[in-house]
């Protein structure tokens, strides 16, 4: 209140102008007929515009608000979907590629991987917890991968077929001659076939399967296929190259292999042994 | 109520008088003259002395430009000049301010200082009086050809009649 008083001591010659000039206008705009008309005539003007712009105002904080309920929306959306990729996944890691009962198969997801050393690894995100124990054969749809070297309680290390002592018992499909399966450590795509005898039936594009002589392997699960047939000087044996069915550099979800029936072969086996 | 009062009450009459008795006559239909509409009683105005309180001078411009407005019944034009007019003045006046300053007890006459100084005075308040007035008037900026028309029309005849005013009455303080 003093405050205002003090206002009105200072600016009060203004303030009366502006008040009597407001009731100057006031009376020009009521009591005359033509400065009443221009007056109604551009507040209508001026009402309109500010309509419009309020109507614009408004048009675009409706936009802000759908906006905003879209984004609810693609939220809402995007936890849907992610939900749903985890559901997949499930799926993915369920299923068996193959119908085999002496083996069972425990689906994994490749977390890390490599091709270009001479001695590649694998990591696989199952371990003891999830029945992975060492010496399981992994395999793919397309081929087989490697055998479980190292186990963590959720993570196991498998060594690949991309090893330089990695040794795998193969043998070709139609005739049963067996050798062991071996990589340079050269070209990702390509293995050695060796101790293929030379008397063997072999052609180029024959396909290689597993002999099961492996035990981390079941029998007849192709590997690849005969793309290179050689015969060293002297030797009885022919190596062949060959061209893997599945990309070492593609690898997502691995089956690893338990054998069912491995102990009753091992109890029988040290029977053996013993005598 | 002194005796300096009184010249002031008896001019703010008289311009008053003069100008809805003879000056609201002056009205031609087309040509020229069609834009002449001499006004006086600013002079009331630019005559009160210096140190009168602006909110006085406020509302005594108010107070002629309703009398006014009531008989020319144009309600608000005058009373809206005469209290433009009116507010401005110390402006006015101190843009102007001689070198030895006012004398602020007297009127801002041209016996006080110089008629140069007074026509002067005058010519800038009967401006602003006018181009307010006829602003008010035409109340669209569109009509501002007409408003500046007037304006100068107007401004050459209320002038003339200040001067004549200075010349044969030349009023004291």
């Amino acid at each position: 209140m003093r405050n205002l008083i003090l206002y009105l001591l200072r600016y009060g010659s203004f303030v009366l102008f502006l008040f009597l000039e407001g009731i100057c206008i006031f009376m020009l705009v009521n009591y005359n007929d033509s400065q009443k008309e221009i007056f109604l005539n551009s507040s209508g003007n001026l009402n309109g515009r500010v309509n419009s712009f309020t109507h614009r105002v408004g048009e675009i904080y409706g936009a802000h608000k759908e906006l905003d309920s879209l984004a609810t929306v693609v939220r809402d959306l995007r936890t849907q979907n992610l939900y749903l990729i985890s559901l997949l996944e499930e799926i993915e890691l369920t299923d068996s590629p193959a119908e085999d009962t002496t083996f069972s198969y425990k689906a994994a997801r490749v977390i890390q991987n490599s091709t270009v050393k001479s001695n590649n690894f694998i990591t696989i995100n199952r371990g003891s917890k999830q029945g992975v124990y060492p010496r399981m054969g992994v395999v793919t749809d397309d081929g087989i991968i490697g055998v479980v070297r190292d186990v963590s309680n959720n993570f196991s290390t498998v060594m690949s077929i991309l090893h330089r002592q990695s040794q795998v018992s193969c043998r070709i499909k139609h005739a049963a001659f067996f050798g062991n399966l071996k990589w340079t450590g050269l070209d990702p795509t390509v293995v050695f076939l060796e101790d293929i005898p030379k008397h063997a039936d072999v052609e180029v594009g024959d396909t290689i399967q597993t002999s099961g002589y492996s035990r981390h392997f079941p029998v007849g699960l192709d590997v690849g296929k005969v793309q290179d047939i050689s015969l060293s000087q002297g030797s009885n044996s022919y190596t062949i190259q060959v061209q893997l069915f599945n990309d070492m550099n593609n690898l997502e979800v691995v089956y690893v292999l338990e054998d069912q029936q491995a102990e009753e072969l091992d109890s029988l086996l040290t029977i053996i042994e013993n005598e | 109520m002194n005796s300096n009062t009184l010249p002031h009450i008896f001019r703010f009459l008289g311009l008053f008088i003069a100008q809805v008795l003879v000056l609201q006559n002056i009205e031609f239909e087309r040509g020229v003259l069609s834009y002449v509409h001499p006004m006086i009683y600013p002079l009331f105005i630019i005559l009160m002395p210096i140190k009168t309180p602006v909110p006085l001078v406020t509302a005594l411009g108010f107070a002629m430009g309703l009398m006014i407005d009531y008989l020319y019944s144009s309600f608000g034009m005058h009373a809206g000049a005469a209290v433009f007019v009116a507010y401005t003045r110390s402006f006015v006046l101190n843009f102007l301010e001689p070198r030895g300053g006012y004398n602020v007890s007297y009127s801002p006459n041209a016996k006080r200082y110089s008629i140069r100084w007074f026509l002067q005075y005058s010519a800038i308040m009967l401006f602003l009086h006018h181009i307010f007035y006829f602003s008010l008037q035409f109340f669209a900026p569109v009509y501002i050809v007409p408003i500046l028309l007037n304006t100068i029309g107007s401004m050459i005849v209320s002038f003339m009649l200040v001067a004549f005013f200075q010349i044969i009455f030349d009023p004291q303080d």
